[in-house]
């Protein structure tokens, strides 16, 4: 029984833990550029020309069916905005960056700030973050944006029918389990990235969701306490999905472009060893669960304990600024020995608490320069120690993000103890 | 006879004669055997293999050449129906060519080729002697030889030659063909020499089309010798064809070969063909065969365009630089490029002089891309500074662009190019460029020029992420690298190359090792420095661990490189870790002595130490390193960096420099500024009687006081007794100050040659003292300025003096008497000028530490005095209450060492530190100043020292003066007393006209003080006057004066100092206390500074208490500091201030029970 409910934490864990690391699907990509596209004519326009904007407005809400194509077609029906227009299209363009979007995070942070900031790349886009980025509009913009974009890849997403048609499959994969595309040859370049990179996307979230359905399935028999033979049926159930999905042995892939392929090979080789990355983590995840202490048979409320753990969206943050601020580019999903002192709790899109994780290490860090890595965030309650063991923190600080920094606005409180 | 019916004829016949039913026919002749059709049209290339005949291979070749030669263009060939040549016979004909072209460059595959002879006399003999078997073979065989003696010239075949190629056997020689190659499969021996085909290929390669050496060699070979021409007929009607073929196809060879000389000795332009062994060589028809000279092949290559076009000087063969795919028309090594050729990523031949070409198996040195790029790119935890090292031209196309990385070049690159090659954007210059990409991979490419102009080579490599925790292994085969994530800081001081013979330099290079978990934790790193014109590394003086690397602890660890040599680039190496390298290249901005004379002056004092310099004519002004004249320079960018080095947490990276070696900046902008508390840094693990070095085992903590310690922090180093290592620290800490006053002479133009310095020395410091530390500075002065002008040493009580006259600040002239009177934290120094001239001195140690130190105890007393306990609670709590946490620490630690006068330097630097906004809030002398109870030692202390000058100058007959004037860091007493100064020069009046029982005239006195600077007085007088008129012999004015209730002695020895001498001093103290209880009679302390009542009731009761006490401690105490053993020495000081610090301790415990700060 010990045995299946380890199992079932690393099931959950292992599924949680794919699911976040996955790729965004291109689909998804290409709707948040054209969100982000939306949201920035209508900054621009608002404060160029009133009725324009209302307009635009009007004609182009920036929901789910707005596409850039449309956002274009609006701008050039409304005159006279020739330099609207090439921002919005060089926007547009960013659809083509898909195939190096590592991850949601990354995808998110390359289309709400990477962007802005690259002056060499897109300088549109750059002239235009420089010109509003001190209007309050702008900043309000940018932080709803990452909020938006963040729930739209997070599954507030269209059903499989509001797919765009001829694009159906890497959106419909995950939901109907079915067989990924054919690898098949093309001369298009720009097409066998997206293949493979939509492949790659389709294993990973393809065993999450194997994942967590066995997890699920597991979970079903120990509350109905009917332990014997879960390892087989696990085993079977498996077995299944493989070969449901698994593609035919004929099939092979012959690139005939070398350049082409020689990119897509050098992104499938990043891309692998991600994956082993993603592999190594959740090794380490299962290898401490499976040594954490258990003192009673099952113990259901422990499973719930890591699932909204990782619901909540913990993360790790080093040294603050002196500001008071942490630069979320910084943050890493798990805790890093030696780099990691600050435990975050995301409690809401943009929102987190934090404390001062109680591993010994990031004791240990903190203490090394305290005015550095203490004072920016956190108040202390008793006087400093330098050679305390502990540092518990009596109320979290709480922290928003603003333009890729999670801002201090509540300091933590703290004590020195041991 | 035949058939003559047309019919049958065309079933049984090839006669092609027309005759009707039966006819008479001959044999075949070639005529008719080429007139048989072949059924497969001449396509078939499987070829006949059972012919029987022992020689049927060398006939059936023969026929080849022969059919071959037929054709127009040496290929297979059909005239309508009629094959006049087929694919067998091309092959066939190909393959014996692909025989004598690969034993014409034998040379390039020596190693695998074997040369079996078989000598017909001895071969014969042994059959005829065999066995049966054996002999009817031999009779077969001479039977053979003996009948197609005629066709296949056996009359003159003395030996065949069988060659072995990687074991089997691919060919022999041929009495009619030169050379035959064997039916078997022979894709084994599939080579490329030295032409674009390969041997024994698909395709048959006629003659005209393969390496033009080899061509001209058969012609030489067959116009030198007219035997092969009769005899190898058919070979030469080959030859003659292929001539003409080539007028057409290769006009140039053709007219070349037209041009040979059919005298000049073969020997000449080719080597003999030997079987191996020198001697043995191989003919045809008893004609010897040539090879390609190897220097021919070498000469040919070294016209290649990939000839690596190095900047650096170089014996031996250049290389050539090859690259996978190069598609563009460069000349290989006899032929063009073939952009098939795989070129490998990695040649497991380290030697390059045994490397084989690839493609065409010649040995000639290559270099490809691991020759010259690392396996593993370092990547570092922050961006690089790129204003000051070089950073590859990163381009970050993807990701964040918050880290940098090392240059993944391999040292051998450096034997081809110069590091400033690298930063030169010239053409014909090498070039590297990294570009981020997606998933942190890392695509770097270095071009490198070749021989063809305006060309260059691409070595590429793309560097992929490791999964984290982990570290993915390279493929360099693969042309796969790998990103090692490491975290560790490099700093060089001074980020100076002057590249001047004449001027040595000096530098420290500091590396913070920062792998403190993970992979590599218990890695360190090893660091190499080249120059460009040298192949080995720079001499590393001295690589000395300052913090050893705790990993439980997750401290970082540091070493310190010691050179004495200038360097271009830094081989960076990580041991027991990754085993990555990397390179470092500093991007030294050109420096160049100038003609500026700078002067400097160093006021090393008891608590404190300045630095105050001029160049030219200029005003002093405190030493400074602006961001123009930065000395150190950090590998990570100081603005770019973020304050977690990108999510790692090291920022050890950065604070170990402030706390082990050098600050960015000092000066007013900056967090630290002279004046500095004279202290020292080093290891706690220190083995102090080891080799030491300035900035590598000490440095002076600018961070002391700011910020909490990591290491053993050493103060008192003016005059702490002479320990073990006292001497080297302080050696240590004027070097690092002649350093850093080198390298600011150096950034700013100036001549080191004509640089002047001037030190200070208190007067009372003992000659064998005072010597000690000229030496010092003169040694270091001359050692890294060379100067023209040696140090000046003055005594540091006569340049306030000039200072207040050189800023008018004397009113009414000097030629009346000026009291100068510098108060430093362990001595008072005191001149006497007249007319501009010292004319007396004085000086004791009864100073700021009298009051604020820890009276005669040796050891530290500072939990038992009296204003410690009083304001030790109050800066805790107002730094706590402030949350100023790392300054409490700091508290802390210097608490720790219980030194009174360490903890109240904390206190007074504390409204200074930049930290602190509140000034005033902090600022221990307004504190005091307020301080009622405390304020009686004050103006105890300020009383006695004017009534001890005024004794000494009416003792000396000198009149009363008319100015005092103040200096050094203990003169802020004055403000703790009053801020009125002409309050204060009224109570010096007073007691100078008390002590002279005379009135002062109308001048009257005057006080002349700098409250916000009195430490940089000394060193801006020192620079105001010609420092070496200030060089006079102290001694000379010098007024010793003890005095005596009864009389006073202006020379005392310690055997002097009997009970009877003592009781009069002490009986003179007890009347100096006399009169201070007078003075309040007659100018009211209480109303004019605020003394409390209670306080001056305390005084009254202790005052005059343990006074013989005080005086015998004194004496003990000073006997030991100045390790005096002799009675008959003299004593250098007063010793009337003895008893008085003794009363200023124990009443500074029983004033500051009596109130209360107020928090």
């Amino acid at each position: 029984m010990e045995m299946i409910r380890k199992l079932v934490l690393s099931l959950w864990l292992t599924a949680a833990c794919l699911a976040l690391n996955a790729q965004v699907d291109k689909v998804l990509f290409e709707k948040a550029v054209d969100r982000v596209n939306c949201r920035i004519m209508v900054l621009s326009l608002q404060s160029y020309n009133e009725a324009k904007h209302n307009k635009f407005v009007e004609a182009c809400p920036c929901d789910d069916k707005v596409t850039s194509k449309k956002i274009i077609q609006t701008l050039t029906q409304l005159g006279d905005l020739s330099k609207t227009i090439s921002l919005a299209e060089e926007i547009a363009k960013l659809k083509e960056r898909y195939g190096e979007m590592s991850s949601m995070d990354a995808a998110i942070r390359f289309v709400t700030e990477d962007v802005f900031n690259n002056s060499r790349q897109y300088q549109k886009i750059y002239d235009f973050a420089q010109k509003h980025k001190e209007s309050e509009a702008y900043k309000a913009c940018m932080v709803n944006l990452q909020t938006e974009i963040r729930s739209l890849f997070a599954g507030d997403s269209p059903s499989p029918t509001e797919a765009q048609p001829g694009k159906a499959t890497e959106r419909q994969i995950p939901e109907h389990h079915v067989q990924p595309p054919p690898l098949s040859v093309s001369n298009d370049s720009n097409a066998t990235v997206s293949s493979v990179a939509a492949g790659i996307s389709f294993t990973t979230i393809f065993i999450a969701v194997v994942l967590s359905a066995i997890a699920a399935f597991a979970t079903t028999k120990i509350l109905l306490r009917k332990p014997a033979g879960i390892s087989k049926e696990v085993h079977e159930y498996i077995e299944a999905r493989i070969k449901s999905i698994a593609p035919p042995d004929n099939q092979t892939f012959k690139p005939r472009h070398a350049p082409d392929i020689k990119h897509v090979q050098e992104q499938v080789n990043a891309v692998e060893l991600k994956l082993q990355s993603v592999a190594q983590q959740l090794s380490g995840l299962v290898a401490k669960l499976e040594a954490f202490p258990v003192s009673t048979p099952v113990s259901l409320p422990v499973v719930e304990e890591y699932a909204t753990d990782v619901r909540t969206e913990a993360f790790y943050l080093s040294t603050p600024n002196s500001d008071g601020s942490f630069n979320e580019s910084s943050a890493s999903p798990s805790y890093r020995e030696g780099a990691s002192i600050y435990r975050f709790t995301k409690v809401s899109n943009g929102r987190a608490t934090f404390q001062i994780d109680e591993r010994e290490s990031s004791v240990k860090l903190a203490l090394q320069y305290p005015n550095k890595n203490i004072d920016p965030v956190c108040e202390a309650e008793n006087a400093y120690n330098a050679k305390a063991k502990y540092i518990n923190t009596i109320v979290p600080g709480e922290a928003e993000l603003v333009g890729g920094k999670w801002v201090n606005i509540k300091k933590a409180i703290i004590r020195y103890d041991g | 006879m035949g058939l003559n019916n047309s019919n049958m004829n065309k079933v049984f016949g090839y006669s092609k004669k027309s005759g009707k039913d039966w006819f008479a026919t001959d044999a075949y002749s070639d005529k008719e055997i080429e007139s048989i059709a072949d059924p497969e049209g001449g396509s078939e290339m499987s070829l006949p293999t059972a012919i029987p005949s022992p020689f049927a291979r060398i006939d059936l070749v023969k026929t080849a050449f022969r059919n071959i030669a037929d054709t127009p263009n040496l290929k297979a060939y059909n005239k309508g129906e009629t094959v006049v040549a087929g694919k067998e016979d091309e092959k066939l004909v190909s393959d014996a060519l692909d025989v004598a072209e690969l034993l014409f460059n034998i040379d390039s595959i020596r190693d695998k080729v074997k040369i079996i002879v078989w000598d017909r006399s001895v071969e014969m003999e042994k059959l005829r002697k065999g066995s049966v078997m054996h002999r009817r073979l031999g009779e077969t065989l001479a039977l053979y030889l003996q009948q197609d003696k005629q066709s296949y010239n056996f009359d003159l075949l003395q030996r065949l030659y069988l060659i072995e190629y990687n074991h089997k056997i691919i060919g022999c020689t041929s009495p009619v063909t030169m050379f035959f190659a064997t039916a078997s499969d022979l894709s084994h021996a599939r080579i490329k020499l030295t032409r674009n085909n390969m041997t024994f290929g698909e395709q048959g390669v006629p003659l005209y089309e393969r390496d033009a050496a080899f061509q001209e060699y058969l012609y030489r070979l067959f116009g030198s010798n007219d035997l092969l021409k009769k005899r190898l007929t058919i070979f030469n009607e080959y030859l003659e064809k292929n001539l003409k073929i080539l007028d057409e196809v290769n006009h140039e060879l053709y007219r070349r070969i037209k041009g040979l000389q059919a005298t000049r000795p073969l020997k000449e332009d080719y080597d003999e063909l030997n079987t191996g062994t020198i001697g043995s060589n191989i003919e045809v028809l008893g004609v010897t065969l040539y090879k390609r000279k190897k220097a021919s092949i070498i000469n040919s290559i070294t016209g290649s365009d990939f000839v690596i076009r190095a900047t650096k000087p170089r014996s031996g063969l250049a290389p050539l630089v090859l690259q996978n795919g190069l598609n563009k028309p460069f000349r290989y090594a006899n032929d063009l490029w073939d952009n098939n050729t795989a070129v490998p990523y990695e040649d497991a031949e380290p030697n390059l002089e045994k490397r084989w070409l690839p493609g065409i198996h010649i040995q000639y040195p290559y270099l490809t891309v691991s020759d010259f790029l690392e396996p593993y790119l370092i990547r570092l935890v922050y961006p690089v500074n790129n204003e000051k090292f070089f950073d590859g031209n990163l381009v970050v196309e993807s990701g964040n662009s918050d880290k940098g990385y090392l240059l993944p070049l391999k040292k051998m690159f450096f034997e081809y190019f110069t590091a400033q090659d690298l930063l030169s954007a010239l053409p014909d210059k090498p070039r590297i460029e990294m570009v981020q990409g997606a998933a942190g991979s890392v695509r770097v490419t270095l071009r490198l020029p070749v021989a063809r102009t305006g060309e260059y080579i691409y070595f590429q490599r793309t560097y992929y992420q490791s999964p984290e925790n982990q570290l993915a292994k390279p493929d360099p085969r693969q042309n796969k690298g790998v990103i090692a994530e490491h975290q560790f800081g490099v700093t060089v001081f001074p980020f100076i190359k002057i590249s001047d013979p004449e001027i040595k330099p000096y530098y420290r290079v500091q590396v913070v090792d920062r792998d403190i978990t993970g992979l590599f934790k218990t890695s360190s790193y090893e660091l190499d420095f080249y120059a460009d014109n040298a192949k080995d590394p720079v001499a590393i003086r001295a690589k000395k661990t300052r913090s050893k690397k705790n990993t439980q602890a997750l401290e970082p660890g540091s070493q310190y490189y010691v050179l004495d040599d200038e360097f271009d680039f830094i081989h960076v190496k990580n041991v027991a870790g990754s085993g990555a390298s990397g390179v470092i290249i500093p991007m030294w901005q050109p420096v160049q002595q100038g003609n500026e004379v700078f002067s400097f002056s160093v006021d090393f004092g008891t608590t404190n130490t300045h630095i105050e310099y001029k160049t030219g004519n200029g005003s002093p002004r405190p030493f400074d390193i602006t961001p123009e004249d930065m000395q150190i320079a950090t590998l990570f960018h100081p603005d770019k960096t973020s304050e977690d080095f990108s999510g790692s947490g090291a920022n050890a990276i950065r604070e170990l420099i402030t706390h082990e070696f050098v600050p960015l900046q000092i000066g007013n902008n900056a967090p630290f500024r002279f004046p500095h508390r004279t202290v020292i840094a080093e290891s706690f693990t220190l083995n102090i009687e080891t080799e030491t070095f300035s900035l590598a085992d000490f440095n002076i903590p600018f961070m002391y006081e700011r910020f909490a310690e990591r290491d053993k922090i050493l103060s008192n180093l003016k005059w702490a007794k002479k320990e073990k290592g006292n001497e080297k620290r302080v050696r240590a800490y004027f070097e690092k100050i002649i350093m850093l006053l080198r390298n600011k002479v150096l950034l700013n133009r100036g001549s080191l040659s004509q640089t002047r310095l001037v030190w200070f020395y208190p007067s009372s410091m003992k000659p064998a003292r005072k010597s000690s530390l000229e030496n010092t500075w003169t040694e270091l002065f001359n050692r890294y300025f060379s100067p023209v002008n040696k140090p000046v040493g003055i005594t540091e009580s006569l340049p306030p003096f000039y200072y207040y006259k050189g800023s008018a600040r004397l009113q009414g002239g000097a030629y009346k008497p000026v009291v100068s009177i510098d108060i430093g934290g362990g001595t008072t120094d005191v001149v006497v000028f007249k007319a501009n001239k010292p004319l007396l001195l004085s000086s004791f140690k009864f100073a700021a530490n009298s009051i604020f130190g820890d009276g005669f105890t040796e050891f530290g007393a500072a939990s038992s005095n009296g204003i410690i306990q009083k304001y030790l609670p109050y800066f805790q709590n107002l730094l706590e209450t402030n949350n100023f946490h790392d300054l409490k620490e700091v508290l802390r630690l210097i608490r720790e060492k219980n030194r009174t006068e360490d903890i109240n330097a904390f206190f007074f630097s504390l409204e200074n530190n930049l930290a602190i906004k509140d000034r005033t809030l902090f600022s221990y002398n307004s504190i005091l100043a307020r301080d009622e109870d405390l304020k009686i030692i004050f103006l105890y202390f300020y009383t006695a020292i004017i009534y001890h000058i005024a004794g000494v100058m009416k003792h000396k007959g000198v009149e009363m003066p008319k100015h005092i004037v103040f200096s050094g860091t203990g003169s802020k007493i004055l403000a703790i007393i009053t801020t009125d100064e002409k309050l204060l020069a009224k109570l010096s009046r007073f007691i100078f006209e008390e002590v002279y029982g005379m009135a002062y005239d109308s001048d009257g006195l005057t006080i002349e003080t700098e409250r916000h600077m009195p430490k940089e007085v000394t060193c801006k007088g020192g620079l105001m006057v010609q420092p070496e008129d200030l060089a006079i012999d102290v001694q000379e004015i010098r007024a010793n004066i003890t005095f005596g209730k009864s009389t006073s002695f202006e020379r005392l020895t310690y055997d002097m100092l009997d009970d009877g001498v003592l009781a009069d001093i002490e009986a003179y103290v007890a009347a100096f206390n006399e009169f201070f209880l007078q003075l309040n009679e007659q100018f009211s302390f209480s109303d004019h500074f605020g003394i409390s009542g209670t306080s001056w009731s305390i005084f009254k009761t202790e005052f005059n208490k343990h006074l013989r006490d005080y005086l015998e401690e004194g004496l003990e105490f000073n006997r030991k500091m100045d390790e005096q053993s002799s009675d008959e020495k003299i004593v250098e000081e007063t010793l009337f201030f003895y008893p008085l610090t003794g009363i200023i301790n124990n009443l500074s415990s029983h004033l500051s029970k009596l109130t209360p700060v107020n928090f």
